[in-house]
């Protein structure tokens, strides 16, 4: 059974998110994912299964539309029964430790109309690890379009 | 028989800023602090700086300067983070900082040593409640609940 406070931790163009891992419905390797054909659209690769494919995007480290060339796996979400996915340069399952995940939520109005990227964030010290609101990267991803 | 009432003293903060200066009570902050890294927020508004770990939460830092349409000061050697109690936001743990180009100034304020600003010259923004004069420098009075109507739309 999953742990639900485990998460993920995902580097994104070398910065680090973190994402519960209950969130995530598969992780693939690179060299196992399709590459999109489409060199100019927003997807990036996808994950070919019996009832259809997945979309994976890239992001950069501040969430914008990007190509990341050294990228090794594809998290994939569940968006509604339309699985969906962001490459990641790194991903690693962080047990719980000495994590202090505290509620968090970003001033100003959200960024998308899925609401905030993020909802809560590991403080350590002085470092601040943010952790991404599943839901809203689905919606987000799902924005961007190119999955048709 | 004669009265003779003390004038009310309110202990205040002034917050030196880039081309201004904040006065506010010192009951609204927790703590001030020397800059610490901070982690950039994707998707944020421009006066949104970064987050710091404090405390054990994640406190946004703002530059009051940005909410004001100006540019954001550089990052000195003399910049202090200026931890204010959380506005009435969505939880009572909603700490926020603003970035101040030095070290505030305690500044006891009474009736007599303050007079109003001229309305016609403060900045054009709903951030700031009121101006005040204090031995003929002006000071600007952040309006809280404009801030935190836009901290939390």
């Amino acid at each position: 059974m999953a742990d639900v406070g485990q998460y993920l931790r995902l580097v994104l163009d070398g910065a680090d998110y973190l994402l519960p891992s209950t969130a995530s419905v598969a992780i693939e390797q690179r060299d196992a994912l399709v590459p999109a054909e489409n060199g100019a659209g927003p997807v990036l690769a996808w994950r070919q299964t019996r009832s259809g494919r997945w979309p994976a995007y890239g992001l950069n480290a501040s969430f914008a539309v990007s190509r990341p060339a050294h990228w090794q796996r594809a998290v994939f979400l569940d968006a509604a029964g339309q699985p969906i996915g962001v490459v990641a340069d790194e991903v690693n399952l962080l047990g719980r430790g000495d994590m202090h995940v505290a509620p968090f939520r970003p001033l100003g109005a959200p960024p998308t109309r899925f609401g905030h990227l993020f909802n809560a964030a590991w403080v350590d010290g002085y470092r601040i690890t943010f952790v991404i609101d599943p839901r809203s990267l689905a919606g987000f991803l799902r924005s961007l379009g190119g999955a048709a | 028989m004669s009265t003779v009432v003390a004038e009310e003293r309110i202990h205040s903060l002034e917050i030196p800023l880039a081309g201004a200066s904040l006065l506010v009570p010192s009951a609204a902050v927790a703590e001030v602090t020397n800059p610490v890294k901070l982690f950039p927020v994707p998707g944020a508004p421009a006066w949104v700086l970064g987050v710091m770990g404090w405390r054990s939460q994640a406190v946004s830092v703002v530059s009051f300067e940005a909410l004001l349409g100006r540019p954001v000061p550089p990052l000195s050697e003399d910049a202090k983070l200026v931890v204010f109690y959380p506005v009435a936001g969505p939880r009572a743990s909603d700490f926020y900082a603003v970035l101040s180009i030095a070290e505030p100034r305690p500044q006891p304020v009474t009736s007599s040593s303050i007079e109003t600003e001229d309305p016609s010259r403060l900045p054009d923004t709903p951030f700031v409640a009121a101006g005040v004069l204090i031995k003929g420098r002006a000071l600007l009075i952040p309006d809280f609940e404009a801030l935190r109507r836009v901290f939390y739309p």
